[in-house]
């Protein structure tokens, strides 16, 4: 595996964070997450389901989130407020490469671990730091989720149907990017040690990571004074292009048609109704000045047959079309399936059944990459760390456990 | 972003037409001009360019001789496009033992959509992130610009350079397989979760989070965005302690005394629509800016939105000076985001991207030694 022999202090929670160190775990590092008593880093959840049968809406508890974004880790349970907390800390960041934290920026500071601090221990470690707005300027102290990042990134508001407000995105888009961006700066920090020896402190900015995605845009109004606008599924020259309706309930289809060839493709596939011959669809210019006169004619055909034959039937003709799938559509997907993409392993706790999680970003020919482990137990590599990695003993741990230092169980909130 | 971190970075155009990201625009007074196009501009940052017609044998060989000097390849043709080339990545490695071909695709190297054909909106469709964008009674929506191609290229940098990193010791080079499909089923691991989980087939719930089919509730609230005085701003309530403190700001007493708006997250959700109504008026009242100051300052997550004129003007952004001005002898001068990686020792570049075949004298003549009377024939001949 690539980062074999690359130990990481994974000090995140929520998403951004976890994501960036699920790459670095995924990639073979070891990454030992560091939990301290506080319920929020489990992101135990209770999710209100569909109502059951005497209309009441069902709860559902589960860590689908943290199942997924913490496998290939472990947990060392240890409270970081407690001053033999930061001491046991410390001794890891000097046998560790990379420590990767996403707190808000005065919790590293409040543990007294900030970068010069783990830098004195082992010169060589590299810090990632990641809050919403970075180190500097007015909104440094502000909190963010992803959510409200996406805003001020200036995706909202060119989300959206063309007649509505604006809309996100649905999937906090700044967070899985972000923390992306954390493992690639891991990596890059990693490549220039190798050639310096010495490790460092790369802070980034959510906003900005974000912010990235709008780059054209932004070149956009600088060249032209032009505010893009929403759009919906709308393409600035090419139609059809948008999503319709297929046989069955929510059940969709995006095309998109952008070269005669295309056209061509989508008219043979259709059997050459007479509308597709008429005057208004002749070429590229009059197929999206008539686009929603379109759009009628061919969701009239799409409703009439199934997502997925409809995706196949286009492709095969050369024609851009994609099934709009669902998380169940995506588990059993014979693509995915091929490619092997999904993982599956256990919940966090006991021998349960297994689950299929989205498996590693890349394929490497002839080097398969596979999931260990599912995600740990609040503690479960307690021993591990602190008797194999840290040579403490059993007199000592026992004492840590004592003073609460080293935890077992989650407290309760 | 190779080219960002310092690497030098050739970008390989077919000679005459070049990317076809320069007929994208958008272009200064919409006028198309190869140089021009804001796509190609901004994409193309910190590479030098030349042309290069890889269908010829003059073409390949030139390419091969780039090879030996070369580290990584990285390539997003459609599957077997290099392979009719005679460049498929065996013969690359075959070449070049120790080198690292990364292929960047909508589908991946191999599985039966391999060939099928793509696009911004056919990816968000396929890999679910479209099924949960928009209104439960509206037709799914395809997430603004290209989200998910972009974040492709992301992970194509991170694969990348581990691969250069362990090719240190090991030696080894590698063939990497990145599908913009798979990145972006990762973004969906949520509506994934739900449905292996048995808590539903996620639906389009606009700005709320998390709704399942056959539910009015959405995971939390107050996640949304809300009109006010001059546009709107996006606000996102989640923990207990954050909930109270936004109780206290917007000071209306029912959220106080009201059981269905209380610290648990999800009966807040299942009492949603109500809670807006309540709450609209206050943000009505106020502007974005002091909405965010104040939320800020007591720890609630909001963000102002943005369009592509503010951006550019956010106190945040001029107080880094995040944005750079770039000169461009066809663009002119036009303001790119920086880096979002803040460090001392840390690389990042900003070069303007470069004219079609800019470089060739420098990369045939300067690196591969070639003469300056052989580059003028291959000119001629259209292979470079």
């Amino acid at each position: 595996m690539l980062l074999d022999g690359v130990r990481v202090l994974d000090l995140t929670y929520f998403i951004a964070g976890p994501v960036g160190s699920q790459v670095l775990a995924d990639l073979g590092a070891e990454v030992i997450k560091v939990e301290g008593p506080r319920a929020s880093t489990r992101m135990q959840i209770s999710e209100t389901g569909p109502l059951d049968d005497n209309g009441r809406p069902q709860i559902v508890v589960g860590q689908p989130v943290f199942s997924n974004l913490n496998r290939n880790k472990m947990s060392l349970a240890l409270d970081l407020t407690k001053p033999e907390g930061t001491e046991l800390f410390k001794d890891l960041v000097g046998i560790s490469d990379v420590v990767v934290e996403n707190y808000s920026l005065r919790v590293m500071r409040n543990f007294g671990l900030e970068f010069p601090v783990l830098e004195a221990v082992n010169p060589r470690i590299i810090m990632i730091s990641m809050p919403g707005y970075g180190q500097d300027g007015p909104y440094r102290e502000y909190p963010s989720w992803g959510e409200t990042i996406e805003s001020t990134s200036g995706m909202t508001n060119l989300t959206g149907y063309a007649d509505g407000p604006p809309l996100r995105s649905a999937i906090y888009m700044p967070d899985p990017l972000t923390g992306m961006h954390a493992a690639l700066a891991a990596i890059v920090g990693l490549n220039q040690r190798g050639a310096t020896g010495c490790g460092q402190h790369v802070t980034l900015s959510h906003l900005e990571c974000a912010t990235q995605l709008v780059g054209e845009a932004i070149l956009d109004f600088a060249m032209n004074d032009r505010i893009q606008v929403r759009e919906g599924n709308d393409h600035p020259f090419q139609a059809p292009h948008g999503v319709y309706a297929c046989r069955g309930d929510d059940e969709w289809v995006a095309i998109a048609v952008g070269t005669d060839d295309e056209w061509r493709g989508l008219c043979d596939t259709l059997g050459h109704p007479p509308w597709t011959r008429t005057p208004e669809f002749k070429d590229a210019f009059s197929r999206h000045a008539n686009r929603e006169s379109l759009d009628h004619h061919l969701a009239q055909w799409t409703k009439g047959h199934s997502k997925h034959d409809i995706m196949l039937w286009l492709q095969q003709a050369g024609v851009p079309a994609g099934a709009v799938l669902t998380g169940e559509d995506l588990v059993s997907d014979r693509h995915l399936q091929d490619r092997r993409f999904f993982w599956k392993y256990g919940e966090t706790l006991g021998e349960g059944p297994t689950f299929p999680y989205a498996g590693g970003r890349a394929k490497y020919e002839g080097h398969p990459q596979q999931v260990h482990r599912r995600a740990p137990a609040f503690g479960e590599h307690n021993d591990y760390v602190l008797a194999e990695l840290l040579n403490l003993s059993r007199v000592e741990i026992e004492r840590l456990r004592e003073l609460d230092v080293i935890l077992d169980f989650m407290p309760e909130p | 972003m190779l080219g960002a971190f310092g690497a030098e970075v050739i970008k390989v155009e077919p000679p005459v037409e070049g990317d076809p990201s320069r007929k994208w625009g958008p272009f200064p007074s919409d006028e198309p001009h190869p140089e021009r196009s804001a796509a190609f501009l901004y994409l193309n940052r910190n590479k030098r360019g030349v042309t290069l017609d890889l269908n010829r044998e003059e073409g390949r060989r030139l390419f091969l001789e780039l090879l030996e000097v070369g580290d990584a390849v990285v390539e997003s043709f459609e599957p077997g496009v290099l392979d009719s080339m005679g460049l498929s990545s065996a013969i690359i490695r075959k070449h070049n033992p120790a080198i690292i071909v990364s292929s960047v695709t909508n589908f991946g190297q191999m599985g039966p959509y391999s060939h099928f054909k793509g696009g911004e909106l056919v990816l968000d469709a396929i890999s679910g992130w479209a099924q949960v964008t928009g209104y439960a009674d509206r037709e799914p929506l395809k997430p603004a610009l290209q989200q998910a191609q972009y974040a492709a290229g992301v992970n194509a940098a991170i694969h990348t350079i581990a691969a250069l990193n362990h090719r240190q010791s090991s030696g080894q080079g590698r063939t990497i397989d990145i599908s913009v499909m798979e990145t972006a089923v990762h973004f969906v691991g949520n509506s994934i979760g739900r449905y292996t989980h048995g808590i539903g087939t996620q639906v389009r719930a606009g700005n709320w989070t998390g709704l399942v089919r056959g539910s009015t509730a959405p995971f939390s609230h107050p996640t949304e965005i809300y009109e006010c005085q001059d546009g709107h701003i996006g606000v996102a309530v989640q923990t207990a302690g954050q909930w109270e403190m936004f109780t206290v700001l917007v000071d209306i007493p029912e959220l106080k005394e009201d059981s269905r708006f209380s610290l648990d997250y999800a009966e807040r959700g299942r009492n949603a629509v109500e809670l807006n109504r309540l709450v609209a008026p206050w943000f009505m009242e106020r502007t974005r800016k002091e909405i965010f100051e104040l939320f800020g300052e007591y720890r609630i997550p909001c963000g102002m939105v943005y369009n592509t004129a503010e951006i550019p003007q956010d106190p945040q952004h001029r107080h880094v000076g995040f944005f750079t001005d770039l000169e461009h002898p066809d663009a002119g001068t036009l303001p790119y985001p920086g880096s979002p990686f803040h460090g001392v020792d840390f690389p990042w570049k900003m070069q303007r991207a470069p004219g079609l075949g800019e470089h060739n004298s420098q990369v045939y003549c300067g690196l591969l030694g070639h003469s300056t009377e052989e580059l003028s024939k291959l000119g001629g001949m259209e292979v470079i």
